[in-house]
C-alpha cells in the first residue's frame, strides 16, 4: 500500500504543477514570470526518480510549456530536458545531503536553464525573452526555494 | 572505467531526447511555418484545462466579490438599465437615419452583419515565454471565430489579431507588442502612414516614418488605417512617445499602446469586417 502510494506521489506533484502553472499564468499579471511549476516539478522528479526519469519528465514539462508559448515549439523541451538530467546525475553524483547544498545547486541548475532558455531565444531565434522583468531573473531563486522546501517535505 | 548499464541507458536516454528536441526546433526554420501537428495537439489538450480552471478560479473570485459587493449591484445595475435604454434608443434612431439614407436590401445586408458581432471573451493564460507575444482565449470556431478577427480591449483600444490554430472552444491572439507582428496605423494630426511593430518587451515602434516626414510629436495618438487589410480603420492603438532620427532615411518612433496587458482579464473579439461596412 505504501509502495503504490509513493508511485503516486511523482504524477500526483506534475499535475499539481500543471494546474499552478496555468492558475499562475490565467491572467498576465508582473509577477508572472517569478514562479516556474514546471520546473520544480522536473527537479524534484530528478532528485526522486533520477537522471532518466528527470530527462523525461523535463521533456514532457518543457513540451507543455512551449505549446503555451506563440513561437517556438522544443526549446523549453530542450532547456527542461537538460535541467532534469543535470539534476539527477548531480544528486547521485555529488555530495548534496545537506540542506543548503541542494539548494545552492537547485539555484545553480535553475539559472543555467534559465540562461540556456533566453540565450538561445535570444541569440539563435532572435526572439525576446523579457529579461527586462525583474521577476524574470528572481525566476531562480523562486525555483530554488518551492523545490528545496517540497522535497524536504516529501522526504520527511 | 565502463559506466553501469542503468547509467548507460540513462545518458542515451539524455541524448535521443535531446536530438529529438533539435529536430523539432529546427524543422521550424524558418519560423513562419505553420505550427507543428506535436504543438496543435498539445495545446489542444492543454487548453480544455486551462478554460476550466480559469473557470473555476473565476467562479470563486466572482462568488466572494459577489458577496462582498451585494449592496452596490443594486445601483449599479439600475444604472446599467439606464444607460442601456438609452443605447437602445440611439441604436433605434441610428437605424432609423441609416435606413432613410441607403437602399432597403443593402441596409437589410448590413444590419444583418451587425447581428452578434461582438464576441466576448475571457483571458484564459498568457503566453508562456514572454506575456507581450500572445494571449489564450476561451472563444474559438464553435463561436464562429476565424483567424485574422481584431482583438479589443473593454476600452476599444487593439490587443492584437487571432492566429491560427483555431480550436473548437480556445484561440490565440498575436498581441500588437509582439515583434512579429505588424500593424498599418496612422498619426492622429498629420496623418502619416507607418506600420507598427512590437518589440517584446511592451513597447511598439512606428516602422518607415521617412525622415523628410512632417513633424510628429510625443503625444500624438495613432490608429489603425485599415490599409493592412487586417484590422478595421479608426481603432485606437497608442500615443508616441519619443521621436529620434534612426538613420539616414527612416525616423525612430516609440509607441505606447493603449491596451495593458496586466490584469487583462477580458476582449472583446471584432466577428464581422468593419472595413467593408
Amino acid at each position: 500500500m505504501k509502495e503504490i502510494r509513493k508511485s503516486f506521489i511523482s504524477p500526483l506533484i506534475f499535475g499539481i504543477a500543471l494546474i499552478l502553472q496555468i492558475l499562475w499564468r490565467s491572467v498576465p499579471h508582473s509577477y508572472v514570470d517569478l514562479f516556474n511549476f514546471l520546473s520544480v516539478a522536473v527537479i524534484l522528479l530528478a532528485l526522486r526518480h533520477g537522471e532518466g526519469a528527470g530527462a523525461i519528465g523535463g521533456s514532457v514539462a518543457g513540451l507543455i510549456q512551449d505549446s503555451l508559448t506563440l513561437h517556438l515549439f522544443g526549446l523549453a523541451g530542450l532547456t527542461k530536458t537538460c535541467l532534469g538530467f543535470a539534476v539527477g546525475l548531480a544528486y547521485r553524483k555529488l555530495n548534496l545531503t545537506p540542506f543548503i547544498n541542494q539548494l545552492l545547486f537547485i539555484f545553480a541548475a535553475g539559472s543555467l536553464e534559465l540562461f540556456l532558455w533566453a540565450g538561445l531565444a535570444n541569440l539563435i531565434f532572435t526572439f525576446h525573452p523579457p529579461i527586462e522583468s525583474g521577476s524574470f531573473w528572481l525566476q531562480p531563486l523562486g525555483t530554488t526555494l518551492l523545490s528545496g522546501f517540497l522535497f524536504r517535505l516529501i522526504k520527511s | 572505467m565502463a559506466l553501469p548499464s542503468k547509467e548507460r541507458k540513462n545518458i542515451y536516454l539524455f541524448l535521443i531526447l535531446i536530438l529529438g528536441h533539435l529536430i523539432l526546433l529546427s524543422i521550424q526554420v524558418p519560423l513562419d511555418q505553420d505550427n507543428p501537428l506535436l504543438k496543435q495537439a498539445f495545446l489542444a489538450v492543454i487548453t480544455p484545462v486551462q478554460a476550466g480552471l480559469s473557470w473555476l478560479w473565476q467562479g470563486i473570485e466572482s462568488l466572494w466579490t459577489d458577496y462582498i459587493f451585494l449592496r452596490k449591484v443594486k445601483s449599479e445595475n439600475q444604472r446599467l438599465e439606464a444607460e442601456n435604454l438609452l443605447l437602445r434608443q440611439e441604436n433605434l434612431i441610428l437605424r432609423q437615419v441609416l435606413e432613410r439614407l441607403e437602399k432597403e436590401i443593402e441596409i437589410k445586408e448590413r444590419l444583418n452583419q451587425l447581428t452578434s458581432p461582438v464576441v466576448i471573451a475571457s483571458v484564459i493564460g498568457s503566453d508562456g515565454g514572454n506575456i507581450f507575444q500572445s494571449l489564450i482565449l476561451n472563444r474559438g470556431s464553435k463561436h464562429g471565430i476565424k483567424a485574422n478577427m481584431a482583438v479589443l480591449d473593454p476600452e476599444g483600444n487593439l490587443v492584437g489579431r487571432v492566429i491560427g490554430p483555431v480550436l473548437p472552444w480556445s484561440c490565440r491572439v498575436q498581441l500588437i507588442t509582439d515583434e512579429a507582428s505588424g500593424t498599418a496605423v496612422i498619426t492622429s494630426s498629420h496623418g502619416i502612414s507607418g506600420v507598427l511593430r512590437g518589440d517584446g518587451r511592451g513597447r511598439c515602434y512606428l516602422d518607415y516614418v521617412l525622415v523628410t516626414s512632417p513633424e510628429i510629436s510625443p503625444g500624438e495618438e495613432i490608429t489603425t488605417s485599415g490599409l493592412d487589410g487586417l484590422y478595421p480603420a479608426g481603432i485606437r492603438v497608442g500615443r508616441i512617445i519619443s521621436v529620434s532620427i534612426e538613420n539616414a532615411l527612416f525616423k525612430k518612433v516609440e509607441v505606447e499602446p493603449f491596451f495593458q496587458i496586466n490584469g487583462l482579464r477580458q476582449v472583446a473579439i471584432i466577428r464581422f469586417d468593419l472595413s467593408r461596412l
